[in-house]
């Protein structure tokens, strides 16, 4: 295979990684009925939390870009940074939307929230360089493996793979407990839920957070592979095809949602990256926004629960189900 | 009447709800007695769903006070009054929709320890004998009611009256002192309204203390030992069905006069 090939694979295989812990992570909360319209920037927290924390002080670029902070941390601390940052942010937006807001007001609140992130994002130049954003980002461990660039990408394809197998562990984990079927319930019926004695904010909360964490997580994979990061990248559509993803693949099911994945974000974003232009300018993006417009539409019309819909949970008699097959559809 | 009257485990205190301008609750006190089983009953529109939304802590009333086993619980989240005890049911049947019947009893129990994030991620080694112990008291309820044959089915699957069902046991999971039942029978078939109600007086018999709201006066006559009486935001009459229905007042407010 020729080594463009190979790139091209590799690159698509790590936007893919990137993509599926996005995806995993914004379906627990979609599965509790949290309508997070600002997933992305949750991801967006995270790309920078990791970029500032393995940039090093702004001097160390001859003050090219500016921006708060500034460390050389040693890998992985600054992934680990940035989950705590996306779980930080997490919890104040949180409570300004969760305890009372719900349905079309509380995805509006968040949509809100994504449009005021990126006008401020572009509006403090000293933050994170203003709309420019940052670049030079260096690769995690570039410096340790000292690899050739088509062996670090596959590296990378490695490292990318590894934290996909960590968020799967996590999601199956909490989707097939009782706090799985508890987020279920809630989904349902909040209120029978709360009439139960759960405490319906706090466990919205927990998904909202933990949600939170695991696309900051996405963003700093994301950015120690592409090595730049600016308001551009994080527009709130972006949230939308993460979305749509979700529900091709199916909302009620890991795997559907790893095929969601597959099919929508890498299918029709990056992988026609790498197509041949043609038309006027812009024609391709165009389409490519209509195409997940009418993917919604088709698949809350015709098939409102995914390619691979949410597996009955049958109980086997005197084991409960979800245990007796951890990583069944759940 | 024995000489030491028990303290009753429920008591509403002169409730007082307004919605704006509207006064949905006027003045509304009453008790439920330990193991007793008390009807609360009254016209459309007299605000009864909004007690027994105020003593569930759906709702936070304007004035007065609600205490359960002696302590208060006025506008206390819904959550907590649940722990306490005090478990609902509602009006419009509230089933887990997307569950099985199976999955709704077992999500009743409470304070399940693979339900918080830490005991989820710790695994079915943390969890599972809890788990086994939960499901072991929901497939006795099951074959108590007779629904062993619905177990795997989707909740949202089910009849009207199976929904019924579903929710009242998924409420006796959640280890109720007492039970605040709103319209239990309403909307059911009438084949299946006797089966309920034969399941609720099985539980009155078994001394589950409970407060029933229910437009069906057969089933409260038959179920409850006493009846309070709304209309229009008051208690109106209070007594034995056969006192109550007797009283002008009632008969008014139920003709409208």
């Amino acid at each position: 295979m020729s080594s463009a090939v190979q790139f091209y694979i590799a690159t698509d295989l790590v936007l893919f990684g990137v993509d599926l812990i996005a995806c995993w992570a914004l379906n627990l909360q979609l599965r509790t009925g949290v309508l997070n319209f600002a997933f992305i920037i949750f991801q967006a927290a995270g790309a920078y939390t990791a970029a500032i924390l393995t940039l090093g002080p702004s001097s160390a670029h001859g003050n090219i870009q500016s921006y708060i902070g500034g460390m050389t941390l040693p890998f992985p601390l600054p992934w680990v940074a940035a989950c705590a940052c996306g779980a930080a942010i997490a919890v104040p937006l949180g409570l300004i939307v969760l305890p009372r807001l719900r349905g079309s007001y509380e995805a509006l609140a968040f949509l809100v929230m994504s449009l005021i992130a990126t006008q401020l994002a572009e509006a403090l130049q000293g933050v994170a360089n203003g709309p420019t954003g940052l670049a030079l980002i260096p690769q995690p461990l570039a410096g340790v493996v000292h690899l050739s660039p088509l062996a670090y990408t596959w590296f990378y394809v490695g490292l990318t793979g590894a934290v996909c197998v960590g968020v799967y562990w996590f999601v199956a984990r909490v989707t097939g407990s009782p706090l799985g079927r508890k987020l279920r319930a809630i989904h349902d019926n909040e209120a029978a839920a709360e009439a139960l004695g759960k405490n319906v904010t706090w466990a919205r909360l927990t998904v909202f957070v933990a949600g939170g964490a695991l696309a900051a997580l996405s963003g700093a994979v994301l950015v120690g592979f592409i090595g730049a990061w600016s308001p551009s990248s994080w527009r709130y559509p972006e949230t939308f095809v993460l979305a749509t993803a979700v529900i091709v693949g199916g909302w009620g099911n890991n795997l559907g949602v790893l095929i969601g994945t597959a099919a929508v974000p890498v299918g029709f974003f990056e992988i026609t990256r790498f197509f041949p232009t043609f038309g006027p300018p812009g024609f391709i993006d165009a389409v490519q926004w209509m195409a997940i417009g009418l993917l919604i539409l088709l698949f809350l019309w015709f098939r409102p629960d995914g390619i691979l819909p949410e597996g009955r949970h049958r109980w086997r008699r005197g084991r409960p189900a979800s245990a007796a097959a951890p990583g069944a559809p759940g | 009447m024995s000489a030491t009257p028990t303290p009753p485990v429920l008591a509403a205190h002169r409730l007082r709800m307004e919605f704006g301008g509207v006064v949905a609750v006027a003045e509304v006190s009453l008790d439920v007695v330990r193991g007793s089983a008390v009807g609360l009953i009254g016209p459309n529109g007299a605000g009864k769903s909004t007690v027994v939304g105020i003593i569930a802590g759906a709702l936070r009333p304007s004035a007065g006070s609600v205490t359960f086993c002696g302590e208060p619980i006025t506008g206390m989240r819904p959550y907590r009054v649940a722990r306490r005890g005090l478990v609902r049911t509602f009006q419009l049947s509230s089933q887990f929709s997307r569950l099985t019947v199976m999955e709704n009893l077992v999500a009743g129990a409470p304070g399940q320890r693979g339900e918080t994030l830490r005991g989820a991620l710790l695994g079915p080694r943390y969890w599972s004998a809890e788990e086994r112990r939960v499901a072991t008291r929901a497939e006795a309820l099951l074959a108590e009611f007779g629904m062993e044959p619905a177990a795997d089915q989707l909740a949202g699957s089910l009849s009207g009256g199976q929904r019924r069902l579903v929710e009242l046991m998924r409420a006796l999971m959640a280890e109720p002192r007492m039970l605040l039942l709103d319209e239990p029978v309403a909307g059911v078939h009438p084949t299946l309204v006797d089966v309920l109600e034969h399941h609720l007086r099985r539980l009155r018999d078994l001394g589950i203390t409970m407060l029933v709201v229910e437009h069906e006066l057969g089933v409260i006559e038959r179920l409850c030992d006493r009846v309070v009486v709304m209309g229009q935001g008051r208690v109106i009459a209070e007594g034995t069905m056969a006192a109550v229905r007797g009283s002008q007042e009632v008969i008014d407010a139920y003709i409208g006069a």
